[in-house]
């Protein structure tokens, strides 16, 4: 009759300690998922970056595929499309709903390569010799790009990508010293406990297991209960922001969720083992 | 005295820290005696304690107690050493996170056993010895006193020690209660298990007769008279 309560009242004192383990990792989870998504989107934007190559009006069609296979085999290239003359009326025409060349009585377009660059050439200097060369080709009027486009995203992507891997090992150096200060007040409590648990002939071991499977499962729960609030926000977001859906990156995510509640795990029980340690060769009068 | 030594002590010096605390103490202490250890606050009776269950290390002088050389004790062997003796506190020391039950399960699976109905069995018989069979499930918070101590006494029978360490153990303990505390403890000590016990308890000294072991100015001596103390 009067275990009940006891054991009710001894299965809530560990709870705080599980819900600040799991906030800690689900900020720390929060970066995790930021920095994923920024990099996601940085490759994104690089790789979305695209020079039109211009054509001559009187540009032999030979001429012009030769120029395409040429952009192709290069090493900047990501992928080439051609897009001829009556093409681009066509897709004009359907971005303006408008038949204009009926309208103005010819098509004024000039023929166009689209080229994507790799991520690795989408800056400014790489931009401007692929410009060069293509430039020094007969067939060829004009290469248009938004070159200050590129330098703005260059220099976020690396500020973001700098402050953002900062704040990650600023986050994780706080996560640590919190989860071991939960865990430290914990068995600090338990201090006089421990001491007699080794004055009835306990070896440091038999003391040590039980802790370390409590902080085990313990750092379990909070990466668990981190990565369910993380995985809640994730498919919220889209709700409030339809565009970051595009951003996701699953696998990643998987990968972050790992870490972590092994990160969890980890920083749980190695604290717990080193805490439990320490009151182990602790002196008795020490203690008070 | 005995035949059989339970403690014995030659030419010990034991240290607080640097300081050095008794000098030159020689003792021995056979089976089933019972032996009080006095003297005024911080004359080394609890030092000396400790130096038996090992939580001080023996520096100086030759010492064994229930057949384990005190001498270089390693941290690791420490809890070996206090299976064989039971060790009773002044604050109790119980694990105050469970019954009295599960306290004394711990000491059991702590101490390699391993089947429930011996564990069972062995609890059942302490806690008899202590006349508290009835309250088992009990947290030691909800436990007067007098009841925890006995507690702790079946606690340090469970595994037949040769000797009890007492370490004024009806310090906190009205004059009713230490009576009844002291008989359970002289009657254990009939039984061959010898009990060294420090207090400073005069009238316990002069109701309940015992060798006394008198710790003054740096030295253990053998005494009959309780004299200026």
């Amino acid at each position: 009759m009067d275990i009940q309560p006891v054991k009710k009242r001894r299965k809530i004192s560990y709870l705080p300690s599980i819900i600040s383990i799991a906030m800690v990792l689900f900020m720390m989870g929060l970066l995790g998922i930021i920095f994923i998504n920024a990099s996601t989107l940085s490759d994104h934007l690089r790789e979305n970056f695209q020079l039109t190559v211009f054509f001559r009006e009187d540009a032999a069609e030979t001429e012009m595929r030769k120029i395409v296979r040429q952009l192709e085999g290069s090493e900047y290239t990501s992928r080439v499309t051609f897009v001829g003359k009556e093409e681009a009326a066509k897709e004009f025409a359907a971005q303006m709903g408008q038949d204009f060349v009926g309208f103005l009585g010819f098509n004024p377009l000039l023929p166009s390569a689209e080229l994507f660059v790799d991520a690795a050439y989408a800056n400014a200097d790489a931009l401007r010799k692929i410009e060069q060369e293509i430039r020094l080709k007969k067939a060829v009027q004009d290469v248009v790009y938004q070159v200050s486009i590129i330098d703005e995203i260059n220099k976020n992507i690396r500020t973001i990508g700098a402050v953002l891997t900062g704040i990650i090992l600023l986050f994780l150096l706080i996560a640590i010293t919190l989860i071991n200060n939960t865990i430290r007040l914990n068995l600090y409590a338990r201090r006089f406990i421990i001491k007699s648990m080794q004055m009835v002939g306990a070896t440091h071991w038999f003391i040590i297991k039980p802790f370390a499977i409590k902080s085990f499962l313990h750092g379990l729960y909070g990466g668990i209960l981190a990565c369910l609030l993380l995985s809640g926000l994730l498919s919220w977001a889209p709700y409030w922001v339809p565009e970051i859906e595009a951003l996701y990156n699953n696998s990643q995510f998987a990968i972050l969720f790992v870490v972590v509640i092994i990160a969890g795990v980890m920083i749980s029980m190695v604290s717990s083992m080193l805490s439990t340690n320490h009151y182990l060769k602790m002196k008795i009068d020490d203690l008070y | 005295m005995s035949i059989e030594t339970v403690i014995s002590l030659t030419h010990v010096s034991i240290f607080q820290g640097h300081n050095l605390i008794l000098s030159d103490v020689n003792i021995s202490i056979g089976k089933g005696e019972f032996v009080y250890l006095i003297g005024q606050t911080g004359s080394g009776k609890s030092s000396l304690l400790k130096t038996l269950y090992g939580e001080l290390p023996l520096e100086k002088g030759e010492g064994s107690i229930a057949e384990i050389n005190l001498q270089g004790l390693k941290p690791a062997q420490v809890p070996y050493l206090r299976r064989k003796l039971g060790i009773v506190f002044q604050d109790f020391q119980l694990l105050t996170d469970r019954t009295v039950y599960k306290n004394l399960e711990f000491v059991l699976k702590a101490t390699g056993w391993k089947n429930e109905s011996d564990m069972k069995a062995r609890i059942q018989e302490v806690l008899e010895l202590v006349n508290l069979q009835t309250k088992d499930f009990k947290m030691p918070h909800e436990l007067s006193g007098g009841e925890q101590q006995r507690v702790v006494i079946a606690r340090a029978l469970l595994n037949h020690p040769e000797i009890i360490l007492a370490d004024e153990p009806t310090g906190n303990l009205d004059p009713k209660v230490s009576d009844d505390i002291m008989n359970l403890l002289i009657e254990i000590s009939k039984k061959g298990t010898a009990v060294l016990m420090a207090t400073h308890d005069y009238r316990i000294i002069q109701k309940f007769t015992g060798r006394i072991l008198r710790c003054e100015k740096g030295h253990i001596e053998e005494t009959t008279t309780l004299g200026h103390f």
